[in-house]
């Protein structure tokens, strides 16, 4: 068993290296392949990386991706941020409330989170540190909530996930709402706590707004929920199949920039898709790349042994979870979201489905281990993100600020993993 | 000792077409004993399904079960097992494409000029692929004519354009939901394909005219084969007999009739067989597709082959 | 030496730039496309025959083909938490030593790749759809992207030999 040792070190050797972790993936699959059947199995490389990436169901990840940098070019989450603070401003605490709802929705018209804390933080968090939030409660609440993006659908973590595990994109966007909203309600709820019990850190009394105000600004919005519906709408009018829609919410996003913001010039628009193409890039080619090495797990059988492992070992499965999700968290301290799922589930898989648990159940808590993952250091990929359009802030600033965010976000986790049914009714009833 | 890698896309939910598989690979390994071992993958672990031949061409798999339909336009004799109506004619009749019939060595003849070995086509074709409706009946030619129908592949695509159909493409994993929404109206499928994916939740109808089928074939590269050392090439040709005098028999004599079908009556889906006008229409619309494959297939060939495959004698 | 070197970046940086820009075509093609097709099919009752199989097929594109650029950008996904800290003799060490796994791994797609779609060609295999693309011009993209993705790092590898610390961006190497 000392071949495995050799793949498996060579993977995590590379990536602590710094190597592209899409290298470190493929270059120990390819070499876990040659160990176990010489220079034949060399050929499962090309066509692996080809058969896994040719796919239409895989159209989603680009698109969606297209569709998140085209909004965040607009000043739609502004708007959203704006309105949610006028609904909520008799709170104390109510502009941090009021991202938080704004990131939520904004991850309805997104698949990937840092579009969201990019495109809200942009302005939420200087407008509430001038009113006098405290910088880590304006910094934490974005950057925790940007990644709610992630559990909304339409979700990018969830079509690699799908591509890993078979399960069935649809019902995982399903499946993400119910755990997305529960971020979203825990966060909130911890925020107005928190002003209550330190009320320095969010001024008492803003202005007052009235009911027609409040009435009146849901016009700035109207976008969003157009986008939203169209997305929807195309799908459950059976106009376009899920994977199709993806293409609706490009349409969409760009007719949104284009049209009601007049933002897209030729130079934006090209700008947009090259960054959309590069993240892309990015993701498919690591995915890709994790065939090689999932087919040199596959092809000595690493799976079986895994789930016969787990039935032997005589740990309540509930205890095993826990372990599991201890071993997410402190991965994903230095590992990036994308690479979390490629990496860890062709191992964790089998050991989930033997202990009885369903693999959509373990899609959902793998991604609310990335809603963790992207807001803890030393690699948070949110935590980046709003320190880049959040310049006057220090990056301890950033980082000291999420921290407690994050043990919110864990207190939701375990509620998910020792009750599965929570995240499961709502894609059974469909 | 050598391993023998072998591969299908198919997954374990397609219960009746993995018994002969199964049964293949484990009377595989008796049969070589100490002397080899036979690695197999099924659900596409290894090798997608449109990646199965270049992974069999390019030797990092040994054999390979494959479905004719997904591989008619690289290996072209086996497009003949999926021609519109014709496949009708080889479903009733399933020992024209046993091993060892005119038919069976001329198909495997012409595939060894690719340096493709043809071991089997599990003794016959599966039960075709009909037209599933989802929320109208759609049970006769005319009522296909303007749907959006669910269809993979060329023979059946162009069958079916030619009667009126608006043939759909979209992926298998989304029919479903298609179906459900009423993207498309219909679809083609075999009934493993529809129990696998439950869509017999959500259909009404089924209409049996014989669109396409397909055989569940086993192949090798022709000098791998031939190069099998002894142990192994009888291994390989005792399982091989198995299998062909087995799997299609098992598969519509046996697994559909006693848990599929009963799964369908039981969904409440109504069956419509075609009348005998609707079949003769079907068939001679199916013709011009049988031209075209002649044509891919080569001339002589291709006329001798169909002529096989409707029992007369070549 | 250095003229040459500084010739055969520049070489590789426009390819890998010319790929990038197909791979951008690609996705806008992809949206485009997608959404004709779906209104074609609901408006007119008349989609496409090749709307599912060419964009399976663009998928694997946008993967391989714009990899070099985005690997010459230093945009690829990685973890930098070590590397980052090093200078001088190690930085060099390692960042040779990702170069030339990254240029054997290449080399490996390449070639096995290559002959994959040789073979595909040789025997004329097609989809069995409609469309029936000959399955030489998907396999095709596999030599391309990578070979051009080993050369991108064989352009990384002699920034580093040469002693080029930073990017002109300030990155590390
Ligand atoms: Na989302
Ligand atoms: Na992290």
């Amino acid at each position: 068993m000392i071949e495995p040792l050799i793949a498996l070190g060579t993977l995590l050797g590379l990536i602590a290296l710094g190597a592209p972790v899409f290298l470190a993936l493929g270059g120990a699959g390819l070499l876990g392949l040659y160990m176990a059947r010489g220079e034949m199995a060399l050929f499962l490389a090309p066509t692996s990386v080809f058969g896994q990436l040719n796919s239409f169901e895989m159209i989603a990840l680009p698109l969606f991706i297209l569709m998140g940098f085209l909004l965040s070019e607009t000043p739609v989450g502004r708007d959203i941020f704006h309105v949610a603070s006028v609904w909520l401003n008799r709170i104390r605490g109510g502009l941090a409330i009021s991202s938080v709802g704004a990131c939520t929705l904004f991850g309805a018209v997104s698949g990937v989170s840092i579009a969201g804390v990019a495109s809200v933080g942009k302005l939420a968090v200087p407008e509430m540190m001038k009113r006098g939030y405290s910088a880590n409660l304006a910094a934490g609440s974005v950057a925790t909530a940007g990644a709610i993006a992630m559990l909304i659908p339409p979700s990018v973590p969830f079509i690699v996930y799908s591509a890993m595990s078979g399960v069935s994109v649809s019902s995982l966007f399903i499946g993400g709402l119910i755990p997305g909203l529960a971020i979203a309600f825990a966060l909130s709820f911890y925020i107005y706590l928190r002003c209550r019990l330190r009320p320095d850190e969010a001024p008492s009394v803003e202005q007052t707004v009235d009911w027609r105000a409040r009435l009146l600004s849901l016009g700035r919005i109207w976008h969003v929920v157009f986008l939203v519906v169209l997305v929807v709408g195309t799908i459950y009018s059976g106009l376009a199949t899920p994977t199709e829609a993806s293409s609706f919410g490009v349409i969409g996003a760009a007719a949104i920039a284009g049209v009601v913001y007049r933002v897209l010039t030729l130079e934006k628009l090209i700008e947009i898709v090259w960054n959309s193409l590069r993240v892309s890039a990015t993701i498919l080619l690591i995915i890709g790349c994790a065939k090689i090495f999932g087919d040199y797990l596959n092809l000595i059988r690493i799976p079986q042994m895994l789930a016969s492992t787990a039935t032997s070992v005589a740990l309540p499965p509930e205890l095993v979870m826990l372990l599991v999700m201890l071993v997410l968290i402190a991965l994903g301290t230095v590992i990036d979201g994308f690479s979390l799922i490629v990496v860890t589930t062709p191992f964790l898989l089998p050991i989930v489905t033997t202990l009885g648990y369903d693999p959509l159940w373990f899609g959902i808590v793998l991604v609310m281990n990335l809603e963790i993952a992207v807001v803890t250091p030393p690699v948070g990929l949110n935590l980046y993100t709003l320190k880049g359009v959040v310049p006057e802030l220090s990056m301890e600033q950033v980082i000291a600020s999420a921290l407690p965010f994050v043990a919110i976000q864990f207190l939701v986790l375990l509620v998910f993993v020792l009750f599965p049914g929570l995240s499961l009714w709502l894609p059974g009833l469909l | 000792a050598s391993t023998y890698t072998g591969v299908t896309y198919m997954p374990p939910s397609y219960t009746a077409l993995m018994w002969g598989i199964d049964g293949f690979n484990k009377r595989l390994n008796e049969g070589m004993g100490d002397a080899g071992k036979a690695e197999f993958y099924d659900s596409a672990t290894l090798l997608k399904a449109d990646e199965q031949i270049a992974g069999l061409r390019s030797r990092s798999i040994d054999y390979m079960f494959h479905t004719s339909t997904y591989i008619s336009r690289s290996f072209k004799a086996v497009g003949l097992l999926g021609l519109p109506s014709l496949v009708g004619e080889l479903y009733e009749n399933g020992d024209r494409i046993s091993r060892g019939t005119p038919l069976f060595n001329l198909m495997r003849d012409h595939l060894r000029q690719d340096n493709i070995e043809m071991l089997s086509l599990g003794g016959g074709v599966i039960e075709p692929q009909y037209v599933w409706s989802a929320k109208e009946p759609i049970t006769s030619l005319e009522q296909l004519r303007g749907r959006k129908v669910r269809v993979v592949g060329y023979e059946a695509s162009t069958a079916l354009e030619s009667i009126g159909v608006v043939p759909v493409r979209i992926p298998s994993s989304e029919t479903y939901l298609a179906l459900q929404r009423g993207t498309v109206d219909a679809a083609v499928a075999n009934i493993s394909t529809v129990i696998a994916r439950n869509l017999q939740e959500q259909l009404k109808y089924v209409y049996k005219l014989p669109i396409t089928a397909y055989t569940i074939g086993l192949y090798m590269r022709a000098d791998r084969y031939q190069n099998l050392d002894p142990v192994a090439r009888e291994a390989f040709d005792n399982a091989t007999a198995w299998y062909d005098a087995n799997s299609a028999d098992q598969v519509n004599n046996v697994l559909y009739k006693r848990d599929h079908w009963p799964k369908i009556d039981e969904a409440g889906i109504e069956t419509v067989e075609p009348d005998q006008a609707a079949r003769e229409q079907f068939t001679e619309i199916s013709k011009e597709v049988w031209e075209w494959w002649k044509d891919q297939a080569g001339r002589e060939f291709g006329e001798k082959a169909i002529a096989l495959a409707r029992g007369e004698s070549a | 030496m250095a003229v040459i070197r500084i010739a055969v970046i520049r070489i590789i940086d426009v390819c890998a730039w010319g790929l990038r820009f197909l791979g951008a075509a690609a996705l806008v093609f992809m949206a485009l496309s997608v959404f004709y097709d779906t209104m074609m099919r609901y408006l007119f009752l008349a989609p496409t025959s090749w709307s599912l199989e060419i964009n399976s097929i663009l998928v694997a594109a946008i993967a391989f083909i714009p990899a070099a650029h985005v690997l010459r950008e230093r945009q690829q996904l990685r973890i930098g938490l070590i590397q980052d800290q090093l200078t001088g003799i190690p930085a060099r060490v390692v960042a040779t030593l990702i170069g030339l796994c990254g240029m054997a791994f290449c080399v490996v797609l390449t070639w096995r790749g290559g002959m994959i779609a040789y073979d595909a060609w040789l025997y004329g295999e097609r989809m069995s759809t409609v469309l029936g693309t000959p399955k030489v011009l998907p396999y095709s993209l596999i030599p391309i992207g990578f070979g051009a993705l080993g050369l991108a790092f064989l352009a990384n590898t002699l920034e580093v030999l040469a002693g080029v610390e930073r990017r002109e961006d300030g990155a590390p190497l």
